[in-house]
């Protein structure tokens, strides 16, 4: 008896409530984590409305981002002035969709300069965002007025120099290890005080992590070495054209 | 009894033979190959540890002038800076994160004036070999060391070898001449001037880290690292053993060897394990460690570990 009594104070009012005052539906859940994925309520909405009024960006950020939503329709977040998005992605058209169907697209600055860096072509696909399994979307990282500034959970602004802080809210025991120098590349000097300090460089997350694909993308890796010993996938075997023991044993 | 030897007219006594064959071997001397000259310096050189500061710098100096003249260069310079007080080296490998690029093999390979190679044999010397392992497996035995696919590769991951500077190291104590050594700051080193090429190094080693001049190495001018150590990489001779010293020239002056600095993953940590505020020694405090072979009991200063 006293458990039915704690079951319907606690649990079962509450519910109805909810219901009755439209706060908890199945069909607002659906909404959240389908067509939205799981961006912050204010990312979208005003302080108190329920209606989206997306926050006007400034013009020269102004880079659209569209998603299809479960019926196949295409949406337009109207950063700033709207523009085509072949515009954006050359002639190569659409990156591939990720996440929640939603075409990404990071600051152009730090990929241009990716690009540059890496010698990549713009029909390489480093526009598509492969970072937080598409949980994530730009203002998670960047400031909506001002996308050359990174924005903290607090509402801190940070440069992209202090880029570690922020990827650090997700990654936090990577940046405790990378703070004590246990993750991360370092070069020049083991020996600080003794060495140059200049010549050492301790790099940052986005140093070596492309902040819109952060996992390390694959490679062919240099020369290996001409081995004289048997052993599985010893070159010299498989070029002998011997037959190997199954089939000579037949 | 007065015993005459009769000589015949073009027959050769014993005496004329003896002038002949001094003649001959002096003449070999005197005039031998330049690639295999007799160098009455190198011949009457003392086992490293034996000589004094003066004969040691006297031994540089000539082996500078020999290899700017072998290799048509006026940039070599040989040292041998000694150990620093209170350091000892170790290294740590992160074994979650290397992918198996390689750049390490070829970064160690163009920092130690390795033999390149030639054609023929395609025979180059690196100190380094990644493995290429089964996930959940550490049994090197099915690991794979000359693959040449995309990496990394779906259900692998990569275990770079090379030499683990063993304090208990079986090299050192399988050389018959002392020719191999481990130094204070905890660096196995080779005087190539005193190994006698007998390789018992090599088949004591567990690890596949000791290297053998089979031919005279192939080392282009072009390609030569000019900042060389006595006990690392300058230029080797044929028949002698070389292996990794944590890049000497380097780390005894506060550089990173040079597979740590160009992996692009910071797979790989350097560091003095006596300082308690170390990279290294927070490594060995706090990750999971596995010290590959660990029950041959060689006590390495070469760690893996895990995140």
């Amino acid at each position: 008896m006293t458990a039915r009594l704690l079951f319907a104070a606690f649990i079962l009012l509450p519910a109805l409530v909810g219901v009755a005052t439209g706060q908890v539906t199945s069909d607002r859940i659906e909404i959240l984590t389908d067509d939205h994925g799981y961006f912050p309520c204010m990312d979208c909405h005003g302080d108190q409305e329920s209606v989206a009024t997306p926050r006007i960006l400034e013009e020269e950020h102004g880079e659209p981002l569209e998603w299809d939503d479960a019926d196949g329709v295409t949406h337009f977040v109207p950063f700033g002035e709207l523009v085509p998005i072949s515009d954006l992605l050359g002639t190569s058209g659409r990156t591939d969709m990720v996440g929640k169907n939603m075409v990404r697209i990071g600051t152009r600055l730090q990929i241009e300069t990716y690009m540059e860096n890496n010698g990549l072509a713009p029909e390489d696909s480093v526009w598509t965002l492969v970072h937080g399994g598409g949980n994530l979307w730009c203002l998670n990282c960047h400031d909506s007025e001002d996308r050359d500034k990174l924005v903290k959970l607090n509402g801190e602004l940070l440069t992209f120099n202090e880029s570690h802080l922020l990827c650090g809210e997700c990654h936090g025991p990577k940046l405790r290890d990378w703070d004590k120098g246990i993750h991360g590349s370092t070069t020049g000097y083991w020996d600080i005080p003794r060495g140059d300090e200049e010549a050492t460089v301790r790099m940052l997350c986005i140093e070596c992590h492309l902040s819109h694909a952060p996992a390390f993308p694959a490679m062919i890796p240099l020369a290996g070495p001409i081995t004289r010993v048997d052993g599985p996938g010893a070159k010299h075997a498989v070029d002998s054209g011997e037959p190997d023991q199954e089939e000579g044993s037949h | 009894m007065n015993k005459k030897v009769r000589i015949k007219e073009g027959e050769v006594s014993r005496r004329s033979f003896v002038k002949l064959l001094t003649a001959v071997t002096a003449g070999a001397i005197a005039m031998p190959d330049k690639a295999e000259a007799f160098n009455l310096d190198e011949f009457l050189q003392k086992h490293f540890h034996q000589m004094s500061d003066e004969e040691i710098q006297k031994t540089l100096e000539r082996l500078t002038r020999e290899y700017n003249e072998k290799y048509d260069r006026e940039d070599f310079s040989v040292v041998a800076d000694g150990p620093q007080q209170g350091v000892k080296f170790a290294y740590a490998l992160n074994l979650s994160k290397c992918i198996g690029c390689r750049k390490c093999v070829h970064a160690c390979v163009e920092e130690n004036n390795q033999h390149r190679g030639t054609e023929e044999r395609g025979d180059q010397i690196e100190y380094i070999r990644v493995l290429e392992m089964e996930k959940g497996s550490l049994d090197v035995e099915k690991s794979v060391h000359d693959y040449d696919h995309e990496v990394p590769a779906e259900g692998k991951y990569y275990m770079p070898v090379q030499c683990h500077h063993c304090n208990d190291a079986p090299c050192v104590k399988a050389c018959p001449v002392e020719a191999t050594w481990q130094e204070p700051d905890g660096i196995v080193v080779v005087d190539y001037n005193w190994c006698i090429g007998c390789r018992y190094c090599a088949a004591a080693c567990p690890y596949w880290a000791r290297k053998f001049n089979w031919i005279e190495p192939n080392l282009p001018t072009e390609e030569i690292n000019p900042d060389t150590h006595y006990l690392g990489n300058r230029p080797r001779y044929k028949g002698v053993m070389e292996k990794c010293t944590f890049c000497i020239n380097r780390v005894r002056k506060g550089l990173n060897p040079a597979c740590h600095d160009i992996c692009p993953t910071g797979s790989r940590k350097f560091g003095n394990i006596l300082d308690p505020d170390s990279v290294i020694r927070t490594i060995i405090e706090t990750k999971r460690i596995y010290i590959l072979k660990e029950e041959v009991g060689t006590d390495p200063s070469f760690y893996y570990f895990f995140d």
